[in-house]
């Protein structure tokens, strides 16, 4: 115990639950990934290029850009069910 | 699903800590240089083609991987996150005490009082409250996790910005309102905080002569509490993790902390205007505050045209608070017949107005108006359709107010930009 004491002044944390990571696919061959736009400060326009990289080096993915609805803070239920029921693997960005 | 994020690198630490915090330690990130916003296509493309500047390794090699790459061993493992708030800090002299508050980051870097066992007694005898009492919860922004507190916490921090105990019931009205005055927006935003009703003259609040400024104990050191408390409460205000203004903001320091002049004010205090009696005490939070313009008086011929220019140097996301000597409220009234706040806020909104085209292309309404109109909301989604030239409100009626304060000294005043959070009551806390 140190010479000097006074009570900590932080807030107490709330819990944390693991949430597991999906398995991964041995290849994109084939599959369609997901190019999300969280919709920040010209994130579609990166966004959309990273779609044009995709064309360009790898034309065997069927990668398709779509902004999410709503600023980025707010999830887009609608979408993610979409992404999920159609698509093999997303990108989400940029955060910045 | 495979999902890999992208992120700018200054962001780093900041994304690092959240995704911790979520549950995700093992998240798959992918750096690019900052900024994004106002670069070509071609400048973006460029990032795509290039190297993470956080490994080093090629950008699009890493989503590849981030997507196909099997789970480690380490990422299939389960994490333990364990962490809790020890009750004492402690050191081995005064002076490396402090240090550790400051290398801890809990302080503003002024001087503080250090919070002994002792000091939080005394304080704690300003309300009646237990100490044990959760008061609430505050984030750094709404995305990132909150963390709860009592009032002893509270009380530690007001200990350490210097308050007397006879204003810790407007300190625990500040904690609970939710309102944080350490948001971690990268727009370096500061809070604000009005107190109203018969508290601003049983502590010795001041209203009049440099009552946004650093004259007197009780605004400094309750403006200074809120800022600590938020800070710490939160679960921290550290650059590049829980606070990455770019700028910072000076007025964090004291988080502009007022009493309303009630007194000379020709109209109804504000806290009544929100539903309280005027034998109440209450304090009321604004977030968002950056941008201030200001203007002497109201000239007789053109004073209409020098509030819409002053309106028209904010920004159209963060709508006005009209912060007013009582001098010029009452300007106001002579000049405009605006008898009661209500009718001049009325007039402020009918005159802050922009050409849609403008409105619409504006930074910050694309990141966080747009999406909203897309959306369906109102009133945003009746402008979408506006020509461009046709002039639509910059903001909704019920975002814009009108306050009170000064010595009358002048007729100065002036518009803070900034968003009202709430009322709280003072008397629940006492």
């Amino acid at each position: 115990m140190g010479a000097v004491r006074a009570l900590n002044p932080m807030g107490y944390p709330p819990e944390v639950q693991q949430v597991q990571m999906a398995p991964r696919f041995e290849t994109l061959r084939g599959k369609t990934v997901y190019l999300v736009d969280a919709r920040f400060d010209d994130s579609d326009i990166f966004m959309q290029q990273m779609e044009a990289w995709f064309r360009d080096n790898r034309p065997d993915v069927n990668a398709v850009y779509v902004p999410k609805r709503g600023i980025y803070t707010q999830p887009d239920p609608e979408l993610f069910a979409r992404i999920r029921d159609e698509g093999a693997a997303a990108v989400v960005g940029v955060g910045h | 699903m495979p999902t890999a994020s992208i992120q700018t690198d200054i962001f780093c630490d900041a994304v690092r800590q959240t995704a911790w915090a979520e549950g995700m330690p093992h998240q798959r990130f992918v750096y690019v240089p900052q900024p994004v916003m106002g670069k070509s296509p071609q400048e973006l493309r460029a990032y795509i083609d290039g190297n993470d500047p956080v490994t080093g390794r090629p950008v699009m090699e890493e989503v590849i991987e981030a997507l196909t790459m099997p789970l480690s061993e380490t990422e299939r493992q389960a994490v333990r996150f364990d962490r809790s708030t020890p009750r004492y800090a402690e050191a081995e002299s005064e002076a490396a005490l402090h240090q550790l508050f400051m290398d801890n980051h809990w302080t503003d870097y002024l001087p503080i009082i250090l919070p002994t066992e002792e000091r939080v007694q005394e304080m704690l005898a300003g309300t009646s409250r237990r100490p044990d009492e959760v008061v609430g919860r505050l984030r750094p922004t709404s995305t990132r996790e909150a963390w709860q507190f009592t009032v002893e916490k509270v009380a530690v921090n007001a200990v350490m910005a210097g308050a007397k105990p006879a204003y810790l019931p407007v300190i625990l009205a500040l904690a609970a309102s939710g309102v944080t005055a350490r948001g971690s927006t990268t727009s370096s935003a500061a809070s604000m905080a009005m107190v109203n009703g018969p508290i601003r003259h049983r502590i010795g609040m001041n209203w009049g002569i440099g009552a946004l400024g650093p004259y007197n104990h009780a605004n400094a050191t309750i403006g200074r509490a809120y800022g600590l408390l938020s800070q710490n409460l939160q679960g921290g205000s550290v650059p590049g993790q829980t606070y990455l203004g770019s700028q910072g903001n000076n007025y964090a320091y004291n988080s502009l902390t007022f009493a309303e002049n009630e007194e000379r004010s020709p109209w109804q205090p504000f806290h009544v205007r929100r539903g309280f009696q005027s034998y109440d005490s209450t304090v009321s939070c604004f977030s968002g505050c950056r941008a201030t313009s200001y203007l002497l008086g109201l000239r007789q011929a053109h004073w209409r045209e020098h509030v819409q220019n002053l309106l028209r140097g904010l920004n159209p996301h963060t709508p006005p608070t009209l912060i007013l000597d009582p001098i010029t409220a009452n300007l106001f009234v002579e000049r405009g017949g605006f008898d009661t706040a209500e009718k001049l806020e009325d007039y402020i909104w009918e005159q802050a107005t922009l050409p849609a085209a403008v409105y619409w292309d504006d930074q910050l309404i694309q990141n966080y108006v747009y999406p909203r109109a897309e959306n369906g909301e109102k009133p945003w989604a009746d402008y979408l359709h506006a020509a461009p030239d046709e002039l639509i409100p910059m903001y909704r009626r019920e975002d814009v107010h009108v306050v009170v304060v000064g010595g009358e000294t002048n007729g100065y005043w002036r518009i803070m930009g900034c968003n009202y959070g709430r009322t709280v009551s003072v008397d629940d806390w006492m």
